[in-house]
């Protein structure tokens, strides 16, 4: 994809206002005490906990790449709360490819006065961590007891990246990008806690120029350029505090931000990504030896990627070690992750394309991004990595052994529309998974119950999924429960239909058998389930109630009419009931749940109930269509979702 | 692989931090063990034998030993076969949380059996601690005192279903950190334990107390010589369980040994005690300016009034953490210490209290609770969980979380037989039950609105009504959900008085709602007002939907009555088609009594509920599940009325 490189040249006269910056971090203490005042106090700022009062970054890339990074920001204290939080500060870093430095730490009293702290009074240590254990660090400073209206003003140095990348040798050989020369980066504005002011500024050589983009609504931001270096400068004021609605997805999609990248276009980045890690996947004996026994069965390519896909998946499970040099952007190598069984998604992947090139399989690492999309800016903007298997066609069939766990897909569907890049010596543009419609992630309920004429229920329920639901059933039976959780937890979806509900049996499919989807049946009974009276029996639909109740991801973030954020549930799926209820002797359909459908961009429902021979059946079948629902088509959800929950809550009535 | 050389390196590292006597017992164990390990890998049973365990321990050997200068070494070893999934996700990278300041790190061996032979200790070309990662507590990330207190992941190699895991380290320290050695070791855990061996040894002239409890095997004592002694609990084939996730008190049901040994005779078995609290009373009288604070605070207030804005303000003040090591494993910190950098442990957060306390002149001390009963007086530091604060006021003596609301008295007088304050125990801490009444009149309109009164009283322990102490918006909330109970889209409208002095809470609400909108088949649905909830909310194990297993005792503390009348008088109108069934429920553990009758055209619910135990064992738990799964439940079981023809 070519990418536009968005210039705006300025008059000379504009230059100044660059100098804001600058000039703001030469304010006098009463211009900071006056800005602190202005900042006003928690009822002002809908009783956040802290305001910042400014947050200002400059940043100089050199040459190398090496990024100066210098930022300065001023907190005010508005409660109590604001006071626990800020009683400590922590700044992480790694120091295999960055350091951080404080260097100016002071409180400006709401009293008056303002004390000036040593900024070398830290506690070093590891980061807390957990599944990755890279090594990472943070600087931890307790600060003097605060109180309401004081302000911390912090000025930090960095220099480097904040993931890992190579280093050989000199002083600030190991801080320069592995990608020479070039620079990339995401600004976020919005925060937990309101902003007054928000400034970014950074400095490239003339011969690196940015190519950037706004996105999720607006900045201002100016260019310059000048002998030697080109300037930029974004900035926002009176940001309000931003709280993710439920389900939202990752705040890059949401929340104002600027995606930046002197990389001109993704098959550079794809060829670079190419080169770091294409001596990674040489297999030994000993891998070789495993793909001979994985494989040899098999009639083609496609069995055996599945095949490997299936073993990395099931053997290799996610802990990622530290292998020094190079961590952080590449791909342990294949004989490695064979001898420890263990990594973090990269390497994971990594395995994968060991093993299907040992089987004569071309494949190659890609970056995706899980949880949200990537811009069109070549910017860094990924956080997963997945295996490309190249097609006779010159396409690509993706591969995620990380997410493919107990599933019967090559690529899980909880991933479906993600962007990818994929690294290859050629080079390859940003691309995208296709859509999955509902019906490839099904989930549904055969349910068959007897009613008597006490109101007492007994039955058996059905459970199968597809796609993304044929995994998540098997991970209730094999990784979300321990062996003796697994039946208190399907129980918990039978009290949620009453709490006089009881689990009488439990039968399951082989939840390891990957050739067909997996099952698993429930037989129970309700003491005094259907509501006896004037000859009548209501009851409602046990299998609608589990549905909504449990099975239906949208449910518990669709009580809300409005959303200003996407409702991101991963995948588009549909969800189906098909029950029957035999009557007691005599009785018949007295009064129906009424009939409701609908049908819109984001959603649509149908339901019915019928009474046939003694037995009454009903039908509900739901579908969420997106995996992000964007906030203007949310609407069509709630409005489904209100209806569904509707039919799940009417009563049937029988009468005799 | 490297494995000899692997042991080698450690066992040095291990002599240069241990005695000689300890060096080599540990290396005569591992040496002598070698034989014995593989011969347990070769007759481990295979996955569909155990069908329902996530893993088994085929060798679990815990030593802890206690130096004659009061240094404490324990040494852990256990021999993991892995079965599936979820052992595979969540078993193979323990955690091993020590104090990197005081004490040391060796571990000994960690390795892995698989299928096919392979021993896998380390990988090619890294140093064998390449799967040992140091990471710092997720709870002390902000405190930065604290941060000498680590965690070193051990990251299990070459895992695959059936594989077997040897994993064996020591923690030791590097100074005495004590003037004993005390503790409650479990005996039963989730898996099923093949070989479990607990010893405790002790030098010389050390004095010592154990015991056994819940089933726990007894204690074998052996004698040395030279005068030191081994305690030795062993078992075998010990099946796993699964435990609720609200059992707080283990030590009431797991199998457990439990110890206390001292090394200073005159100090005797509660010497660990006193070198407690004064190390309390010490940090306390540390307290900088909180004197002056203290002024500040209670200027104008009176009488107990003083005690609940130090306590707020406590609460205020500093951000809680919680990290087990912290209770006896860390000096308290001095009170203004804790009050400058805005985060407490519990022991510090008890430490602020108390130096507030004794600045206003109000009456405390700290106290703590055991995670087993406590038994008339004797305790060991090992095996106590919380410290708390014991407060005098105006009419009696409380018990005080200062993270916590006061409302919220986490049924601590209903623990009384956990509470450590030699030399006396907390006999004054009597056992009372709860007691909540209810009592309402409601009027059901033609046009199907609902209103009326409804007052509810609580008196005794508990925590039915926990956010009525609390910042108002909670109350609110409180009384919307009150509300929305008796009739959807219900508002509500009322005021709470919390007497702490009586331990009463009087909660009165005016209800106005509807109209109820009739169901689609014309039924007029009431929602049953179940004061039985309340007895749910003070009750978390049973609170919604309570599962029908248990294997852990439910720990109410208190019992509990409740009583409800209410009466719903009814427009002429209308006529009842259906009401909850009347029934009686009586077995050993307590009765329940649903009444409900129709007078003219008023319906009368009666309902009394009268639960005897504060502590229910998992056997009873159905006894007790039967009484108290709601009468109604929403779609069922309910108040219809329907318009007169």
């Amino acid at each position: 994809m070519k990418q536009r490189q968005l210039r705006l040249m300025l008059p000379a006269a504009l230059c100044l206002a660059l100098l804001f910056p600058a000039a703001a971090w030469a304010q006098t203490d009463q211009e900071l005490k006056a800005l602190v005042k202005a900042a006003g106090d928690g009822a002002a700022n809908g009783n956040a906990e802290l305001v910042k009062v400014f947050d200002r970054t400059d940043i100089d890339v050199e040459a190398s790449g090496l990024s100066h990074i210098r930022n300065h920001t001023l907190t005010k204290v508005l409660s109590a709360a604001g006071i626990r939080s800020l009683g400590a500060l922590r700044y992480d870093y790694d120091p295999a490819t960055n350091f951080i430095e404080i260097r100016k730490l002071r409180i400006l009293r709401a009293a008056g006065g303002i004390e000036e702290l040593d900024g070398n009074d830290f506690v070093d240590a590891v980061q807390p961590a957990h599944a990755i254990y890279w090594g990472m660090r943070m600087k931890v400073f307790s600060l003097p007891r605060l109180e309401i209206g004081d302000a911390v003003e912090v000025e930090t140095y960095k220099k480097g990246f904040l993931i890992a990348y190579l280093g050989d040798g000199g002083d600030d050989e190991r801080y320069i990008p592995p990608m020479r020369t070039h620079y990339y980066d995401m600004i976020l504005f919005e925060e937990a806690n309101p902003i007054k002011e928000k400034t970014y500024t950074v400095h490239t050589v003339k011969s690196r120029p940015l190519n950037f983009e706004v996105y999720n609504g607006e900045c201002s931001c100016r260019v310059v350029f000048d002998d030697e270096k080109n300037h930029y400068t974004w900035s926002k004021r009176d940001l309000p505090a931003v709280h993710a609605e439920p389900r939202a997805p990752d705040n890059w999609d949401y929340a104002t931000k600027v995606v930046m990248a002197t990389v001109s276009s993704w098959e550079e980045k794809s060829r670079w990504f190419d080169g770091a890690n294409k001596d990674q996947f040489e297999a030994n004996d000993a891998i070789r030896a495993k793909v001979a026994e994985i494989t040899r069965d098999c009639a083609d390519d496609d069995e055996k990627s599945t095949l490997l896909l299936r073993w990395v998946a099931a053997n290799i499970r996610y802990s990622g070690l530290s292998m020094g040099e190079g961590e952080g952007y590449t791909l342990h190598p294949g004989w490695m992750i064979f001898e420890e069984r263990a990594g973090v998604c990269k390497d994971i992947a990594g395995m994968l394309i060991t093993m299907m090139r040992a089987a004569g399989i071309e494949a190659y690492p890609a970056m995706t991004m899980a949880g949200a999309r990537v811009e069109r800016i070549a910017a860094d903007q990924f956080n997963h990595c997945v295996v490309a298997r190249a097609m006779p066609d010159g396409s690509f069939k993706m591969y995620d052994p990380t997410w493919c766990p107990l599933t019967m897909d090559d690529w899980s569907l909880a991933e479906a529309e993600q962007h990818y890049v994929v690294g290859t010596p050629e080079g390859e543009t940003l691309s995208a998974i296709e859509y999955h419609p509902p019906e490839d992630c099904l989930i549904r309920i055969d349910s068959t119950a007897t009613l008597n004429g006490d109101g007492d229920l007994e039955g058996t329920m059905r459970f199968e999924g597809r796609g993304y639901n044929d995994t998540w059933l098997r991970r209730q039976l094999a990784s979300y429960n321990n062996r003796r959780a697994v039946r208190p937890a399907l129980e918990s979806w039978l009290l949620a239909v009453s709490p006089r509900a009881e689990l009488v049996d439990l039968a399951q499919g082989d939840y390891r058998d990957l050739t067909k989807p997996v099952f698993f049946t429930i037989k129970y009974r309700i003491p005094g389930y259907g509501l006896v009276y004037d000859n009548k029996i209501d009851i409602r639909s046990p299998a609608v109630q589990i549905l909504v109740n449990r099975l239906v991801r949208a449910e518990s973030a669709t009580h809300n009419e409005k959303r200003t954020q996407p409702l991101f549930l991963y995948l588009a799926a549909r969800h189906v009931v098909e029950e029957t209820i035999s009557l007691p002797a005599g009785y018949s359909l007295d009064h129906a749940a009424a009939a409701r459908s609908a049908d819109n961009e984001a959603a649509d429902l149908s339901t019915g109930v019928s009474v046939k021979d003694g037995a009454m059946h009903v039908a509900c079948s739901m579908a969420v269509k997106k995996r992000s629902t964007p906030p203007e088509a949310y609407h069509g959800l709630f409005e489904v979702m209100k209806k569904l929950r509707a039919f799940r809550d009417e009563t049937i009535t029988v009468a005799r | 692989m490297k494995r000899f050389v692997m042991v080698a390196m450690a066992l040095f590292a291990f002599q240069a931090a241990a005695s000689f006597t300890l060096f080599a017992a540990g290396a005569a164990r591992a040496e002598s063990g070698e034989d014995a390990i593989l011969d347990l890998i070769r007759n481990a049973p295979a996955a569909e034998e155990v069908p329902l365990e996530d893993y088994v321990l085929l060798l679990d050997e815990t030593v802890i030993s206690l130096h004659g200068d009061g240094r404490v070494e324990r040494r852990r070893h256990q021999l993991i076969k892995v079965m599936n999934e979820w052992a595979q996700d969540n078993i193979c990278d323990p955690r091993i949380a020590w104090d990197t300041r005081n004490q040391e790190l060796v571990v000994h061996r960690l390795r892995t059996f698989m299928n096919d032979g392979t021993v896998v200790e380390r990988i090619t070309g890294f140093d064998e601690d390449h799967n040992l990662s140091q990471v710092s507590p997720d709870a002390l990330g902000l405190c930065a005192d604290y941060l000498h207190h680590q965690e070193t992941v051990a990251t299990f190699l070459g895992i695959e279903f059936g594989c077997v895991v040897d994993f064996d380290y020591s923690i030791i320290d590097r100074k005495p950190r004590g003037r004993g050695l005390s503790g409650i070791e479990f005996l039963q855990g989730e898996a099923l334990a093949l070989s479990r061996r607990l010893e405790v040894r002790l030098p010389a002239g050390a004095g010592a107390e154990w015991g056994s409890f819940n089933g726990a095997p007894e204690c074998e004592e052996t004698k040395g010589g030279d005068g030191s002694k081994i305690l030795r609990w062993t078992l075998s084939n010990t099946p796993g369980h699964r435990i609720n996730t609200d059992c707080s008190s283990r030590g009431d049901f797991v199998p457990c040994a439990v110890f206390n040994a001292w090394l200073d005779e005159e100090a005797g078995p509660l010497g660990w005690f006193r070198d407690f609290h004064k190390e309390l009373e010490d940090a306390a009288d540390q307290a900088g300016d909180l004197a002056p604070k203290t002024a500040e605070i209670i200027d104008g207030a009176e009488g107990n009034d003083r005690f609940y804005r130090l306590h707020d303000f406590a609460r205020e003040a500093v951000r809680p953490i919680r990290y087990e090591s912290l209770l006896f494993g860390e000096p308290a910190r001095p009170a203004a210490r804790v009050y400058e950098t805005a985060y407490a442990s519990q022991k510090d957060h008890v430490v602020l209290l108390w130096a507030l306390c004794r600045a206003a002149g109000i009456k405390s001390w700290p106290m703590l609770l055991s995670d087993f009963n406590v038994n008339g007086g004797k305790g060991t530091a090992g095996a106590m969980k919380e410290v708390l604060l014991i407060v005098v006021l105006d009419d009696g003596r409380y018990l005080v979380d200062p993270a916590a609301p006061l409302s919220s008295d986490r049924a601590m007088d209903t623990q009384s037989d956990h509470i450590f304050t030699p030399p006396k125990t907390s006999k004054a801490f009597n056992i009372l039950p709860a007691r909540v009444t209810v009592t309402g009149k409601l009027c059901l309109a033609d046009d199907l609105s609902l209103k009326g009164d409804i007052k509810v009283r609580q008196s005794g322990p508990g925590n039915p009504f926990l956010s009525l102490a609390g910042p108002a918006g909670d109350r609110d909330a409180y009384f919307a959900d009150l509300a929305a109970r008796v009739a959807p889209g219900g508002k509500a409208a009322g005021h709470c008085i919390l007497d702490l002095a009586r331990h009463q809470t009087t909660y009165s609400l005016s209800v106005a709602a509807g109209p109820i909108e009739p169901a689609p088949n014309g039924n007029i649905l009431l929602p049953v007002i179940d004061p039985t909830d309340l007895v749910r909310s003070i009750m978390p194990a049973i609170a919604d939907r309570p599962p029908s297993w248990r294997a852990c005792p439910v720990n109410v503390g208190h019992p509990i009555n409740v009583y409800a009348k209410l009466t719903i008088d009814l427009s002429k109108g209308f006529r009842v088609a259906s009401l909850p069934r009347t029934q009686q429920l009586v077995n050993s553990f307590g009765t329940c009594v649903y009444t409900w009758k129709i007078e003219e055209n008023s319906i009368e619910c009666e309902i009394s509920v009268d639960l005897g135990k504060g502590l229910v064992e998992a056997a009873d738990y159905p006894k007790l599940r039967s009484l108290l799964i709601p009468p109604a439940d929403g779609a069922s079981n309910l108040i219809v009325l329907r318009k007169k023809d």
